[in-house]
């Protein structure tokens, strides 16, 4: 027979397992320094490529032959800045801080899920478009410098392409990829109501 | 705050709280290795939050809050790797000297039943069900898990029920 009061006996006679806590402090500090060091490689990782992609296009378009040229390669540097800073911007923290009630800490990682879905769901708007029109813009200076339709064509579909292809990776497998995991710690949550 | 007395406040809440915190992981984890990093996860969530601990809510209330926000985290991370929560049976513990060695043997088969059962509940639960074999008020209760009071009451009965019912079912079909 388990009386509930019999519940909290079983509960405190839970063998204790005491540890070194100063190895454990140790290890902790150790995990710290390699924690730092992750979410600044991770900072950096992101900045990185906007920044290259900025230094890339700003040579280029110092070196663009044509008017029409320069500001395609200035608009593309100036994309690179504009993700860099627009993820900094929208991404929000890496995790929600585990010092609320539970309550608040279910709100605040439902928040971070929707907060990407979010950016997902704009990311047409915000990654895909101004890249496609930086590609319409080299795509067409090209050809006013060579009069070359099969030029503009290829240059033309390669951005058209390049831009559908992230659009459906955004759409079709991002967006339900953070769905169906919203949805699972919500499930795992369970409901605040009672059933 | 400086590193040292970060370290000295760290030492000292463990010190505290060490033995809760490790039934608390019991609750989470059945792996006696998935169990230790879990346990070392919520040391350093302690460690790292305590800078920030402006004593809005008591040195407890705060420690148990972040203890199962970070298990909670853990415990649905890894399911999703692994599809679903790994079950092992309780035996590594070893019976206590203290009392007879078949009270002990029943007494550890009773614990690892509930321990099975409080595991297969939904995070919310897990929480109140922990939270109150420790001992805590339900003004405690709710300062963790944000419920009010009638509700962690309500829901406290029917999870304690639940357990009683696992426990007393299977020593039944024995």
């Amino acid at each position: 027979m388990t009386p509930p009061d019999e519940l909290s006996n079983l509960w405190q006679s839970i063998p204790p397992q005491p540890a070194d806590l100063q190895a454990l402090l140790r290890e902790v500090e150790r995990r710290a320094s390699s924690f730092d060091r992750t979410i600044r490689r991770r900072d950096w990782r992101e900045s990185i490529a906007g920044f290259a992609v900025a230094v890339l296009f700003t040579w280029l378009g110092l070196r663009a032959r044509t008017p029409l040229g320069r500001v395609a390669d200035f608009w593309l540097a100036a994309y690179g800045l504009w993700v860099v800073f627009y993820l900094w911007r929208n991404s929000g923290p890496g995790e929600a801080a585990p010092d609320g009630t539970l309550a608040e800490y279910r709100r605040r990682v439902i928040e971070r899920y929707e907060r990407q879905i979010r950016l997902l769901r704009q990311a047409k708007y915000w990654y895909i478009l101004p890249l496609w029109i930086g590609g319409m813009l080299s795509a067409y200076a090209a050809f006013a410098q060579t009069r070359s339709f099969v030029l503009l064509i290829t240059q033309a579909s390669a951005f058209t392409a390049t831009g559908l292809l992230l659009w459906w990776v955004n759409q079709a497998k991002g967006v339900p990829y953070v769905q169906n995991k919203q949805r699972d710690i919500m499930e795992f949550f369970g409901s605040e109501r009672e059933s | 705050m400086q590193s040292e007395e970060q370290n000295a406040a760290w030492l000292r809440l463990m010190n505290q709280y060490q033995p809760a915190l490790r039934r608390l992981t019991q609750s989470y984890e059945a792996d006696p290795a998935t169990r230790e990093d879990l346990f070392q996860e919520i040391a350093f969530a302690i460690w790292k939050g305590i800078p920030s601990f402006r004593g809005e809510a008591s040195e407890r209330t705060w420690l148990y809050r972040i203890a199962h926000n970070v298990a909670i985290s853990a415990a649905f991370a890894r399911k999703r790797r692994h599809g679903r929560e790994v079950e092992l049976p309780d035996s590594a513990q070893p019976p206590s000297s203290a009392e007879p060695l078949d009270r002990a043997l029943v007494r550890r088969e009773q614990r690892g039943r509930m321990l099975a059962a409080i595991r297969e509940l939904p995070a919310i639960d897990r929480q109140l069900i922990v939270l109150y074999l420790e001992g805590l008020s339900y003004r405690d209760i709710n300062q963790i898990a944000g419920m009010t009071e009638g509700a962690i009451a309500t829901r406290l009965s029917r999870i304690r029920d639940r357990l009683t019912a696992r426990i007393r079912g299977e020593e039944a079909r024995k």
